[in-house]
């Protein structure tokens, strides 16, 4: 069972059929389970319709698509385009929950602009953001009249004059390029409505209070009291969103996560928690039930996206990198505590805040030192979002800034947003190539949870206790909430190839922008920022010193980066130039 | 005692003030004169704005370039090299290395500070 007020989730070591609705870990489970089967019961039955939809649009452009394989056709880029567009989520019940769940807006100056706009300023808004959005509609429709027009001259040579296809290819990248800003114009211009975010918070508040209230009540626990302390987590959580999507701190990179540990902290440090809020500062409670939905974002036919080149800088990189850190930690440094290690290592290496987590709740690592990897993960990743791109930029050969420099920064900045934003600097080829490899390092955390769960379990806890570890204390101590997060990953990633199979286009229309990014990614963030605005709450200043005595986690950080730089090139160098240059010249 | 209570939330008050004025200070003062001022960041924040980035976001599901990346890597080894798009032998070799590495991880990672 565990125990809200201690560091560490602790097993009991024997098995009871009450846990299943007693244990937090299962609470977890089933609480995840809820959401993701509600987002099948949600978008499921929109798959024959879906299916007809991509049907029609293979139909309309396939042939188009296919007509040379000397370079990608005008027609390749619109079936892909109109494939992409073809979303569960965007059903009337889809909206609907997406602005239930919604997060308070981005702002400048005037925090209130988080919370509602007038109609006046709504309408000043989409001023600006018309006139920029017509102009690259002009631009994108120009772009595309001479993309046609090379396509055609390279069409009538039989596709065989090698400077009429260079020129086709030019025309076309142009008119994606116009494209893309056409995208973004259109999304300012959409965005430019009156909202008013205040009842929709207070309702959504009040679901996830009456959520978890019920998981708690069964565990024991005081529901009113809970309900009471959930008001005030829940503030400090939404505070944190406020803070992180004020516009400076958005380009610094400077997250949610980030915000809701230090406004926790702040407070528990000068004027205390208050009592009435502890019942609900349950880190492990809310950050279990997260990582049972973030599961279901691991699905495994994601890895072949960018090919064998692609597995090769991931998934042999990561472990790699992974492995030879924690070694570095434990014999040559000698960090005191092996669940910080392990940890740093994640958040290093595969990717960030979420690994940080998946691998915490897995070793059961405690709260300080969950806060201070994610701490070191935070600063690094601002820090390296400015940096490699620059790097890239002013050393890098113009031919291999795209790809070599994508794959290289996808390996290795922690967190996806900072990825994109460096990737996108150097151009979209290489924002692709840095989002997908940073993508397929995220499917890596199911793989290093179970790893790290099934270390600690039967090596490091059997060493700490003294004795050999029986199957049946294996099954005892293992994190149960695990179970969850491989289990939703598994069956997602079979329904996601089912209907890969079934139609192309259909796994990502209906588990990507459906049961995922219409149902568990709307709520996932906000459990994750409730966990940590309670671990903040529950942190002491003085603690969290003592875990960076001798500043060992930054030397431990900083060699494993290091080590994850270097050999992220040389094997993104290796695979994309020497081994496999035929994927470089297809992407 | 009643005194000293009163000091210590004073000073927890003063903290959270000063606090507040740092980050205000950061949002608005500091922050923005490192846009302008520090190479290829002006450059990295007109990105963000123009292709709308969530930045600060942690998964891959939070960002639009993973999906239109996804799409397009998937599309265009599909059309340019068949032969060698999805789970080929040579593929499975990587998934294969990453399990046989951490394999190798579960049996020799050093338990104790003493171990070799």
């Amino acid at each position: 069972m565990t125990d809200s007020n201690s560091d560490i989730v602790q097993d009991v070591g024997k098995w009871e059929w009450s846990e299943l609705w007693k244990k937090e870990d299962w609470w977890a489970i089933w609480l995840g389970l809820i959401i993701l089967v509600a987002g099948i019961i949600i978008y499921f039955p929109q798959t024959g319709e879906l299916k007809q939809q991509l049907s029609s649009i293979e139909a309309k452009y396939q042939a188009e698509a296919q007509k040379t394989k000397e370079f990608k056709t005008i027609g390749w880029y619109q079936l892909n385009d109109a494939k992409a567009k073809v979303k569960a989520k965007d059903s009337k019940a889809g909206k609907w929950l997406a602005n239930f769940t919604s997060y308070p807006k981005g702002w400048v100056a005037n925090p209130l602009d988080t919370l509602f706009m007038t109609k006046e300023k709504a309408q000043a808004k989409y001023d600006r953001a018309v006139g920029k959005y017509e102009a690259a509609k002009a631009a994108t429709s120009q772009a595309f009249e001479n993309a046609k027009a090379a396509e055609q001259r390279a069409q009538e040579a039989g596709f065989e004059n090698q400077a009429l296809n260079e020129q086709a290819k030019e025309a076309i990248a142009q008119w994606r390029n116009t494209k893309l800003k056409e995208g973004s114009a259109k999304k300012k211009v959409s965005a430019a409505k009156p909202y008013n975010k205040i009842f929709t918070l207070i309702g959504f508040g009040i679901f996830m209070a009456v959520f978890f209230g019920i998981g708690m009540k069964c565990m024991g626990k005081s529901f009113k009291e809970f309900l009471i302390g959930f008001s005030f987590v829940y503030l400090i959580t939404v505070l944190s969103w406020v803070a992180s999507y004020q516009v400076t701190m958005k380009h610094y990179g400077i997250g949610y996560a980030a915000w809701a540990i230090f406004f926790g902290m702040l407070i528990s440090n000068t004027i205390g928690t208050p009592k009435f809020a502890m019942p609900a500062v349950q880190t492990e409670y809310y950050i279990k039930t997260g990582l049972v939905l973030l599961g279901a974002t691991i699905l495994f036919e994601k890895i072949i996206t960018i090919g064998t080149a692609g597995i090769f800088v991931a998934w042999v990189v990561t472990p790699t990198v992974w492995i030879v850190t924690y070694w570095f930690g434990q014999k040559i440094i000698k960090i005191p505590s092996k669940r910080l290690n392990a940890t740093i290592c994640s958040d290093m290496s595969v990717c960030g805040v979420s690994a940080a987590i998946a691998t915490a709740a897995a070793c059961k690592a405690k709260k300080e030192e969950l806060t201070l990897s994610v701490g070191l993960s935070l600063v690094f990743t601002s820090v390296m979002m400015i940096l490699m791109p620059a790097v890239i930029h002013a050393f890098f050969p113009e031919d291999k800034q795209l790809v070599l420099g994508g794959a290289w920064m996808g390996g290795t900045i922690d967190a996806t947003g900072a990825v994109a934003a460096a990737g996108a600097f150097l151009g979209e080829k290489a924002l692709y190539v840095a989002a997908t490899i940073k993508m397929i390092q995220n499917v890596m955390i199911g793989v290093m949870a179970f790893f790290v769960a099934i270390y600690f379990t039967t090596k490091v806890e059997a060493a700490e206790t003294g004795h050999k570890v029986s199957l049946m204390e294996i099954w005892y101590r293992f994190p149960k909430f695990v179970l969850g997060f491989i289990g939703a990953s598994i069956i997602f990633s079979l329904f996601y190839s089912s209907f890969q199979a079934a139609q192309d286009g259909l796994g990502p229309a209906l588990i990507d922008q459906g049961v995922i990014k219409g149902t568990s990614d709307l709520v996932r963030k906000w459990f994750f920022t409730l966990s940590f605005v309670s671990i903040g709450l529950a942190t002491n200043f003085r603690e969290l010193k003592h875990h960076f005595k001798g500043g060992k986690p930054l030397i431990l950080y900083v060699f494993g980066q290091s080590f994850n730089l270097a050999l992220t090139l040389a094997m993104a160098y290796l695979v994309f130039y020497i081994i496999f240059p035929e994927i470089t010249a297809a992407i | 005692m009643e005194t000293a209570e009163k000091n210590k939330l004073k000073k927890s008050f003063k903290v959270i003030i000063s606090t507040f004025f740092l980050l205000w200070l950061f949002a608005f003062v500091a922050g923005p004169w490192g846009e302008r001022h520090i190479p290829v960041f002006k450059d990295i924040t007109k990105v963000i704005e123009e292709n709308n980035i969530d930045s600060t976001a942690y998964m891959y599901t939070e960002i639009e370039g993973s999906y239109s990346g996804q799409n397009h890597l998937l599309a265009a080894l599909a059309h340019e090299i068949p032969e060698e798009f999805g789970f080929t032998a040579v593929f499975m070799s990587g998934v294969i290395c990453c399990f046989t590495i951490l394999a190798f991880a579960y049996r020799f990672l050093p338990m104790n500070d003493n171990d070799n």
